[in-house]
């Protein structure tokens, strides 16, 4: 594909103007769409955060000042939820991106059945993840049934109890499960539009494998990781479904992250004022974090 | 020279088929058991790895059909994926032909703002849109659900159509302007032809959310909407098992959409990727 | 929680006192949950902390475990020699008493409902009055044997020689619900209704985060110590902003 960049810029891109409302027309039933759906939410979330609103307590209505907000901003586990919610995104990422790089370069490799071993790598991302985290907890990990508990026994090693004991790393590992078919995907097809001719010519000037990795290949991956970056972080940071089919956020607070939390003040305290709080908590942080990212790494994608 | 590289080259080749099948088993293999646990007992099924070699039985896919209807359920994820996809096609198109080619000011802004509405946990809103669904009336209805799944869908359509539409040369579109041709026709001659594939492989990707969409699905709908999702999720009873018909529920509930998937997977990969790669 | 409830009201304790303070912090509550801690850590299996009934089930009708305290709706399936491999080896009794017997063992029921959203509310109805009658026992009786029959839904079951003859557990069940009373469960006086429960709406919430706190010192993540210290302020949050205490 040729080479576009010296056609790309401001200036190219802008077609000559013929009407000014045009753009607002073409726009206008997404951004009234998204508005609709995400300001009426938002606002009636900022509402009840003022309002003293449980859902079995019909009687509590009124302006609810601040109470609400202390309410919550006091809870022992608030802090803990978002540490864990930083962790989850930030090892699933590592995980995802460093594995699906070294994938990707396998996968770019010839060799026998390749394609359907593809298929096999994908798959796990068409899985339903209570699904998939309910096949990891009672199939796979169980210490006593599990299958990985089967293979640490035959080669003399006690059992983990993956979910009592390391209870955060067992849904990195399942939440990483899940997203690497994606990043694998991406980056592979980001490793095949790697010019031929100049993994060639590294080879003749005597590049070994890992000259090749560390000057060719991993600049030219730049921007596909930075695609898949955004686009995990989108629904990292909202994990819910696979915590809550494993360890229901615990023991104790350790798999709690920002989005079990609300739903623990939704559903399970009934507090929908205490709720919303959250809710607002969590759209500043995913404000914040959209922000970072179109600022840091967005920046790939345009280069 | 010539014999040396060939040996060494196939033996280069032998040690990629066995690391590259090796990763991929791994990697599969927790699907893999699945499919293999819905044709156990259910007593096989909870008894692990014990029950290797078992005589396959499909007493649970039977089960699992009278239990409830399958067919049902799955039309309600087809029609639901598909229409919240094409809805928020027909909706975001034109938003992200118009941030990539007529960029103002705050397009920038537009988009940080759409993609971070897709980054708010759904437990926030939980409370405001179950009520707004109790009081409209759109309660298990599919219409209702479909609409939660193109809103949800939307800002990836529009941010992965975008990043693609910035990477169209902007000649193309000039000349046919200077054809004379209007807005309708710019979209629809010159610039849907060159998208095809990116178009194809967002709409992909929003099907598989849209397939997978597993909260606003469980707590909008009961019966009548309720697609595959809460089908599962009805096997998940405190008392009493049902791994294996779990087991044989998931696999019917996967198998369509990763035949799908496998059909479509090098569209799926070029537009997964903002355009990034070519 | 049930079956830690029913051990913190025989070990004396209680959930609340009269004025509604959290009790978590008392002697009562910390010889309970020691005991079931070590317990669990020194007999218990590897996935004590988070194994539901499912779990338990399967490991005890498989003879993985000696002893398995909860409801008696799983008597049935473990004297069923077809379910489970200890059907003709297993036995049921009380759960064991420690300071009173008050409160020992645990009264719940299970409801079918019909959602007023119901197009067919009429036939639901008539599946409700059919799957709790006479006849429906009758049915489950003949069909799939007479330890299967669903326990403790009517009295007329008990009436049953049949019944008693095949179900060497129904004598006790039918005496564990006469005897259990949520109004007289705990050693000490009680604002509240239920056993193994608090009939108060915040319960869930404060039973399901307590819960996960024990499982914590359990598995071992924290001290039993630092678990009933952060239970007493969780309850002491929730309770204040209910405006039970202040």
């Amino acid at each position: 594909m040729p080479d576009l960049s010296i056609t790309r810029g401001p200036v190219s891109r802008r077609l000559p103007r013929r009407h000014t409302l045009a753009p607002f027309l073409l726009q206008a039933p997404s951004v009234t769409a998204l508005l609709l759906w995400s300001i009426v939410p938002l606002v009636m979330t900022l509402w009840f955060s003022f309002r003293r609103y449980n859902l079995l307590e019909p009687s509590q209505t009124g302006f609810a000042h601040l109470e609400n907000y202390r309410y919550l901003l006091g809870d022992p586990s608030l802090g803990p939820a978002i540490l864990n919610t930083f962790l989850l995104v930030g090892w699933v990422l590592v995980i995802t991106v460093g594995l699906g790089t070294l994938l990707a370069i396998l996968y770019d490799q010839d060799f026998f059945g390749r394609s359907v071993t593809r298929v096999m790598v994908v798959a796990p991302f068409f899985v339903m993840p209570t699904v998939s985290a309910l096949i990891w907890k009672d199939m796979l990990l169980d210490p006593e049934n599990g299958v990985v508990a089967f293979l640490m026994r035959s080669v003399g090693l006690k059992p983990i109890n993956w979910f009592g004991t390391a209870p955060l790393t067992s849904i990195v590992l399942i939440v990483s499960w899940q997203w690497l078919p994606f990043a694998v995907l991406t980056l592979l097809t980001a490793v095949q539009s790697l010019d031929q001719e100049r993994k060639e010519a590294a080879r003749m000037d005597g590049a070994g494998p890992l000259a090749m990795f560390i000057y060719i290949i991993r600049p030219h991956l730049g921007r596909a990781i930075a695609a898949v970056t955004m686009v995990e972080t989108i629904f990292l940071l909202t994990v819910f479904a696979e915590i809550l089919v494993t360890t229901g956020g615990g023991p104790g607070y350790s798999t709690t992250n920002l989005s079990y939390l609300v739903y623990r003040y939704a559903l399970l305290e009934t507090d929908i004022g205490a709720a919303s709080v959250g809710g607002v908590l969590a759209i500043l942080l995913a404000n914040l974090v959209a922000l970072f990212l179109m600022r840091s790494i967005a920046k790939n994608l345009d280069a | 020279m010539p014999s040396k590289s060939r040996n060494h080259q196939l033996r280069a080749r032998l040690l990629l088929t066995v690391l590259g099948w090796a990763v991929a088993l791994l990697v599969f293999f927790p699907i893999l058991w699945m499919i293999l646990t819905s044709f156990k007992t259910e007593k096989e099924a909870v008894a692990g790895i014990q029950h290797l070699i078992f005589r396959p039985t499909l007493q649970n896919y039977h089960d699992v059909q009278q239990r409830a209807n399958y067919a049902h359920f799955a039309w309600n994820s087809i029609l639901l994926a598909c229409g919240s996809t094409l809805a928020a096609l027909l909706i975001g198109l034109p938003a992200a032909y118009s941030m990539a080619f007529r960029p103002m000011r705050h397009t920038k802004d537009m988009l940080v703002w759409m993609l971070s509405t897709r980054m708010m946990p759904a437990a926030g809103v939980l409370a405001p849109i179950y009520l707004l669904f109790r009081d409209g009336n759109l309660l298990d209805t599919r219409s209702g659900l479909l609409a939660v799944d193109t809103l949800m869908n939307l800002p990836i359509v529009i941010w992965m159509l975008y990043a693609f539409f910035r990477d169209v040369p902007a000649e193309i579109l000039e000349a046919g302007r200077m054809d004379g041709a209007g807005y309708l026709r710019e979209i629809f001659s010159l610039l849907l032809p060159l998208s095809m594939p990116s178009i194809f492989s967002t709409s992909l990707l929003a099907i598989v959310l849209a397939w997978n969409e597993a909260f606003w699905s469980l707590i909008l709908t009961a019966a009548k909407a309720a697609p595959l999702t809460v089908y599962i999720a009805s096997f998940s009873s405190p008392e009493g098992l049902f791994w294996a018909k779990l087991s044989a529920a998931s696999t019917m509930a996967i198998l369509p959409i990763l035949v799908f998937g496998w059909i479509s997977q090098r569209q799926l990969v070029r537009g997964l990727t903002f355009g990034a790669v070519k | 929680m049930a079956y830690i409830d029913t051990l913190v009201n025989t070990f004396g304790g209680r959930w609340f006192d009269m004025h509604w303070n959290p009790q978590i912090n008392t002697s009562a509550w910390r010889s309970a949950i020691n005991y079931y801690v070590r317990l669990l850590q020194d007999y218990g299996p590897p996935t004590a902390s988070s194994n539901g009934f499912n779990q338990n089930l399967t490991l005890f009708e498989n003879g993985h475990c000696a002893m398995w305290v909860d409801a008696t709706t799983a008597a049935g399936t473990l004297f069923d020699p077809r379910e489970s491999a200890v059907a003709n080896n297993v036995a049921v009794t009380s759960a064991p008493v420690a300071v009173t017997p008050l409160g020992s063992h645990l009264l719940w029921t299970w409801a079918l409902a019909i959602p007023s959203t119901s197009r067919h509310s009429a036939q639901a109805l008539e599946f409700v009055q059919w799957a709790t009658s006479k006849q429906y026992v009758q049915l489950v009786g003949e069909t799939y044997g007479w330890t299967l029959v669903p326990p403790g839904t009517r009295k007329s079951t008990y009436e049953q020689a049949q019944y008693l003859r095949a179900a060497p557990f129904a004598q006790l069940t039918l005496e564990s619900i006469l005897t259990a009373d949520p109004r007289r469960a705990t050693l000490d006086p009680v604002p509240y209704v239920g056993i193994q429960f608090v009939g108060i709406p915040q319960f869930p919430n404060i039973g399901t985060q307590v819960g996960q706190l024990i499982a914590a010192a359990v598995t071992g993540l924290e001290s039993t110590d630092e678990v009933l210290a952060t239970s007493q302020a969780v309850t002491e949050r929730v309770m204040r902003r209910a405006g039970y205490i202040h």
